[in-house]
């Protein structure tokens, strides 16, 4: 990969992972500066997810190492704290309403207010003030509350694994758009999807996982409709 | 602070659910048959029994113990590993695998607590309901050990102290030896990351301690099956483990199984579950 000029928010070496038999990932470098929106594509059980835990601490590589912000995952910090991020399915307790179950997470780190996080819910076109509970959410809802989650801390770092999933288009233009937008407040943004035509949209770069390798795919750009979304701000 | 509002999550996660409430009938269904047992203990004698007798017919009752406390139990807590999906948001604002894993004991030890009491409570209001609470031994227990699950032979052999404390020390033992078995199935379920794997390992060890009860004798080496130790009533003619042998028989696996899943929790990896309330 090339180096780039700017702070580097992502920087994995040799990044090896084993399942039992299965290798996953099989040694993977990859380097992301501040300011950017890159993209990973590849097949369903590629080890995108895999990849993205990693770097969010919730997986241990076997072999290779990762830095977030310049912390060392694993022996420095667990957690990189400057990091959000949406993997898989948005898990939430489903008895609750979004907004209790975001302040039960924004409890747990302490770094924002109750205000930012009906902020956080208001950017991604949620209601605050809806008080049913999360079982009673469309899965286009769901996924718009896992965003509010993964933004509301304000992270230098967003981790989003098929963020417009369950979304219809003018929700997905949406998201498009807040993206960009953070991008231009030189946030980072990893976002992984099986459809390469969305990350194409979007990305400043784009990389395929397969075979456990990561490598940069050309950008060929088709969907001139997000052109304006693209070179907004 | 962090880990505090952590604990207050888990305990809203594991406990705060429906399936706490399949306690109750179970119990009742306990303290049914124990009332009745009691009832006709009195009606047979002269000697009126007490609050205490229905409590030592339902705790000293090894199918009570192995086959619905003890099984119960272990199914209300088996899915505390793996960590669900908003459990793993927690745990990335919690920032600590080693203070998961503290949360992960205090939340065990607070539902076990919570599960001893809460049902030695229930089963105390429905003696309260049906019989008095005396200081001492009913006549019948006193005469008869037996009748109401004390071992034989009971008071002629030792000085157990009064009801209050017997049934403190079942209720010690009790807990810890739950606590323990619940400890057992979350280190199997970190180790397959399954953890219908980690309930079938739990139930396996608690089948086989009831199955050690069975031992006639019983041979020397029996002291070392759980089975000893999980009650302070033995079923046995009389118990000649001392209490604080069995606390620390416990205090001992506890320990190792606590630091055997600290380590395995340094190097958990926490994937996607199909895990949702």
């Amino acid at each position: 990969m090339n180096s780039s000029n700017h702070r580097m928010i992502v920087e994995t070496s040799g990044i090896v992972k084993r399942f039992g038999k299965q290798t996953v990932l099989n040694g993977v470098d990859f380097e992301m500066p501040a300011g950017v929106i890159y993209g990973i594509s590849g097949p369903n059980g590629s080890g995108k997810s895999v990849f993205l835990r990693i770097l969010t601490g919730l997986v241990l590589p076997d072999v290779g190492t990762v830095k977030i912000s310049g912390e060392n995952i694993g022996s420095e910090v667990e957690f990189p704290q400057s990091t959000g991020a949406l993997i898989d399915r948005p898990g939430f307790i489903h008895a609750m309403s979004g907004l209790r179950n975001l302040l039960l997470l924004a409890k747990i780190s302490g770094r924002i207010s109750p205000g930012e996080v009906e902020e956080a819910m208001q950017v991604v076109g949620l209601d605050p003030n809806d008080h049913k509970p999360v079982r009673m959410y469309s899965t286009g809802m769901r996924q718009r509350l896992g965003l509010a989650q993964a933004i509301m801390e304000d992270p230098e770092l967003l981790i989003l694994d098929e963020p417009t999933n369950g979304l219809d288009f003018e929700g997905q233009r949406e998201i498009y758009s807040y993206l960009v937008e953070l991008r231009n407040d030189g946030k980072s943004i990893l976002i992984t999807s099986h459809n390469r035509d969305e990350i194409k949209i979007l990305c400043d770069r784009v990389f395929t996982l397969t075979e456990g390798k990561l490598t940069e795919e050309p950008l060929v750009r088709e969907f001139d409709e997000f052109e304006e979304i693209r070179s907004s701000g | 602070m962090r880990f505090l509002h952590f604990l207050a999550f888990q305990l809203r996660w594991y406990i705060w659910r429906k399936r706490w409430l399949l306690p109750l009938p179970i119990l009742l269904f306990i303290a049914y048959r124990s009332y009745n047992a009691v009832r006709a203990l009195g009606a047979s004698g002269v000697t009126p029994p007490n609050a205490w007798d229905l409590l030592f017919l339902a705790l000293g009752n090894p199918y009570n113990i192995y086959l619905a406390i003890g099984l119960l139990y272990l199914y209300l807590l088996c899915d505390l590993l793996p960590e669900p999906d908003v459990g793993q948001l927690v745990l990335m604002r919690l920032g600590s695998r080693r203070d998961w894993w503290l949360g992960k004991l205090a939340t065990l030890t607070i539902a076990t607590l919570v599960y001893v009491i809460g049902s030695a409570a229930v089963l105390g209001m429905i003696a309260s309901l049906a019989f008095p609470w005396q200081a001492g031994y009913s006549t019948a227990a006193m005469n008869m050990p037996e009748q109401v699950n004390l071992p034989m032979n009971y008071f002629r052999l030792i000085d157990p102290g009064p009801p209050l404390l017997v049934i403190s020390q079942e209720l010690l033992l009790l807990g810890l030896g739950l606590f323990c078995f619940g400890l057992l199935m979350v280190v199997f379920t970190q180790l397959t990351q399954r953890y219908f794997i980690g309930l079938v390992a739990g139930v396996l060890i608690l089948f086989g301690s009831f199955a050690g009860l069975s031992l006639s004798g019983p041979p020397a080496w029996a002291v070392t099956l759980p089975s000893a130790h999980l009650t302070y009533l033995t079923f046995t003619p009389v118990r000649t483990l001392p209490v604080i042998g069995s606390v620390l028989y416990w205090s001992a696996w506890i320990g190792l199984l606590a630091g055997i899943g600290y380590g395995l929790s340094r190097r958990q990896d926490h994937l996607s579950t199909t895990h949702h309330e």
